[in-house]
């Protein structure tokens, strides 16, 4: 029982995180699983891509209502991710790990400095509802993403959400929206493989799940609560340490 | 963009009910799988657990063909529908194929 109610618990913080900043979380669940539960890397990553996909479809059906995700850019961005995706192994073997990890590293710093300190000119918490901005050069730097997110293990809305924050200057709280849409496209494509090769462990897997799909769907009612440059300072420092975890993982071995 | 987001309310409807609709139906079938798991042993609680999170699977590929119908069936000619039916039959296929 003990052990239920702290995969619920969780299962409700990687949702509650994930709903609110438009991520999925797995960079919180593959660890937590493999080094904390000690299941299988295969099982772990299994595990966390059925948790982002159960926390993108119950924050997504929060955001829709709220009318917040922009479906057809995400359509737009998502086939360019997937493409990346496909040859991000590629993109692994020709840089090699550690270069992309010390370039993951500077593009999250400087995407995260970048959030933290730009000023939109208007009130805060307000945003306004200019139209995608520089939507080739998204589209191109989809790809490196999907790339990227492939090499690393993860669902990719950690990189989504600078591209379209920074670099299209999309309006924080839509692109959370659509950051949420996409993820669930990515992670279904691999969670359906690993369901069908029977790599998941199916019950402590299904309670975290159900733990994500409340945290995620209480993350996107906190959404509209929190101040946009509050949202976006969180997102900057979660890149942060995400960009940290990951040098530290690839250099220090552990 | 604008306009954009206007026809998007049709799609953003029907998205809506399947992944409403979709996760509760998930959601109490992985429920009472857990619920059942103790008192009848994990066989059946497994195989709940294994068609919820099949159905779970499944959603996006649901949520993408009901976006294409409603792109599409305003114009045939629209490249994101059939983007979004490419990326439907796609994930369906991985679905049914494994």
């Amino acid at each position: 029982m003990a052990d239920t109610i702290l995969l619920l618990l969780l299962g409700f913080s990687a949702g509650l995180v994930g709903g609110t900043l438009g991520v999925g979380g797995g960079f919180i669940l593959v660890p937590v699983f493999h080094t904390a539960l000690g299941w299988p890397l295969i099982s772990a990553v299994a595990g966390s891509q059925i948790c982002v996909l159960a926390g993108s479809i119950s924050a997504t059906g929060r955001y829709l209502a709220a009318g917040l995700p922009d479906l057809r850019l995400g359509m737009l961005l998502e086939i360019p991710t997937m493409a990346g995706a496909a040859v991000g192994a590629l993109l692994a073997y020709l840089l090699g790990e550690k270069v992309l990890t010390i370039l993951f590293l500077l593009v999250a710093t400087g995407s995260a400095v970048y959030m933290w300190i730009r000023r939109d000119g208007h009130a805060p918490g307000v945003e306004s509802e200019s139209a995608p901005r520089h939507l080739p050069a998204g589209m191109l730097l989809s790809i490196l993403a999907g790339g990227i997110a492939s090499v690393l293990g993860v669902g990719g809305g950690i990189l989504k959400v600078p591209i379209m924050s920074v670099i299209m200057r999309m309006p924080m709280r839509r692109v959370v929206a659509t950051s949420t849409f996409m993820i669930g496209i990515t992670a279904a494509t691999s969670a359906i493989v690993y369901h069908a090769k029977g790599s998941l462990i199916l019950v402590p897997t299904a309670t975290v799940a159900m733990g994500v799909m409340v945290g995620s769907e209480l993350g996107a009612r906190l959404q509209h609560k929190v101040a946009v440059p509050i949202l976006k300072r969180m997102f900057a420092l979660l890149l942060v340490g995400f960009a940290l975890r990951m040098f530290w993982y690839t250099f220090m071995g552990s | 963009m604008q306009s954009q987001a206007a026809t998007d309310l049709g799609p953003s409807t029907g998205l809506a009910r399947v992944y409403t609709w979709g996760r509760l139906a998930v959601g109490l079938t992985i429920i009472t799988a857990l619920i059942l798991e103790p008192a009848t042993g994990g066989a059946l609680a497994d195989t709940l657990i294994k068609a919820g999170l099949s159905a779970l699977t499944l959603l996006p590929a649901l949520g993408l063909l009901v976006l294409a119908w409603s792109w599409l069936r305003c114009r045939l000619t629209d490249p994101v529908g059939w983007l979004a039916l490419a990326g439907s039959a796609f994930l369906a296929g991985a679905w049914l194929f494994g």
